[in-house]
């Protein structure tokens, strides 16, 4: 795995290198690390200097990035779990336009998703008071501590529109996250 | 070191994320003329294809490929060289998927390029 005809910086980079794919399976984290390492020896050998290869790899941190990333995408979109992806987007959004912008998509989504269920649950306990309201110049879901100064626009249809908000909320969000990784499997 | 210019830098920050886009492209072509070592496809893309392409990219790329199941790839001692290389070659879907790639593409540049000079015609 070591170059032979590597000097210094290369050996400790292939050595970052492969602590840096500790998280992946051994033989998979080898075969990266011994296809660096046939790079580098075929580079030095044709002349590039160790300095100019490494730069062309960039930091061995970064480098192992690429592949936990896409594995790791892999396998989010292979389980195809909601949450699985929502927690791969959200890992991600400190590093990643893609992520960050999926992840707010994602959070609006699912907030909306969230208020039409909390809403029809509250109604359970307050029917009189709980409901899609419409005022003369204003309109909510939620509470009204007057129920006589706006008119209830769903009444009981609260429930089952609820339901449906919530279940085409999680399709959505669904739906957007897989496009998300996909994109970010993608962008590399 | 000369220190480059914004415009300079915005320049390559345009090619880069155009050529990110089309090295699958440009990828998948040289593996369907022959099987290649990565060090080689990279050499070929910035010579030949005009793409300066970091080996930094390269690999995880190729690596997502063969994941896909559009390339395989095998540990190859040829009388070239003094160690073992990781050859890569197309699949029956890579081929597949590099016909599609190759047919979109084509069109789009044909639609942007024929958008681009409707005002000097």
């Amino acid at each position: 795995m070591t170059p032979d005809t590597a000097d210094g910086s290369t050996n400790e980079w292939l050595r970052r290198l492969k602590w840096a794919l500790s998280s992946i399976p051994v033989q998979e984290r080898d075969e990266i690390v011994s296809e660096a390492a046939a790079h580098i020896s075929e580079a030095l050998d044709a002349g590039t200097s160790a300095k100019e290869i490494l730069a062309d790899f960039g930091s061995a941190d970064l480098y192992a990035r690429h592949f936990i990333d896409e594995r790791d995408a892999a396998a989010a979109l292979g389980t195809g779990h909601t949450t699985h992806l929502f927690m791969f987007v959200a890992r991600r959004i400190h590093r990643s336009l893609i992520a960050l912008f999926g992840f707010a998509l994602v959070v609006c989504i699912a907030g909306a998703g969230i208020s039409a269920l909390v809403a029809a649950v509250w109604k359970l306990f307050e029917p009189g008071h709980v409901g899609l309201w419409a005022g003369s110049s204003f309109a909510f879901l939620g509470y009204i501590d007057d129920p006589s100064t706006a008119q209830d626009l769903l009444g009981n249809w609260l429930f089952p529109i609820s339901i449906f908000v919530a279940v085409c909320a999680w399709l959505l969000c669904s739906l957007v996250l897989t496009r998300v990784l996909r994109m970010f499997a993608r962008a590399g | 070191m000369t220190r480059k210019t914004p415009s300079e830098s915005n320049a390559e920050n345009r090619k880069s994320q155009l050529l990110k886009g089309l090295a699958e492209l440009a990828l998948l072509s040289l593996l369907d003329e022959r099987t290649h070592y990565g060090l080689e496809i990279l050499e070929r893309l910035r010579e030949e294809a005009g793409m300066e392409m970091a080996a930094g990219t390269i690999y995880p790329l190729l690596h997502r490929l063969e994941r896909s199941g559009l390339v395989s790839s095998a540990w190859t001692l040829d009388d070239t060289a003094n160690r073992p290389r990781k050859y890569y070659q197309l699949s029956e879907s890579g081929k597949s998927e590099l016909a599609e790639q190759a047919s979109e593409w084509q069109r789009l540049s044909s639609d942007l390029n024929r958008f681009l000079v409707r005002r000097t015609t």
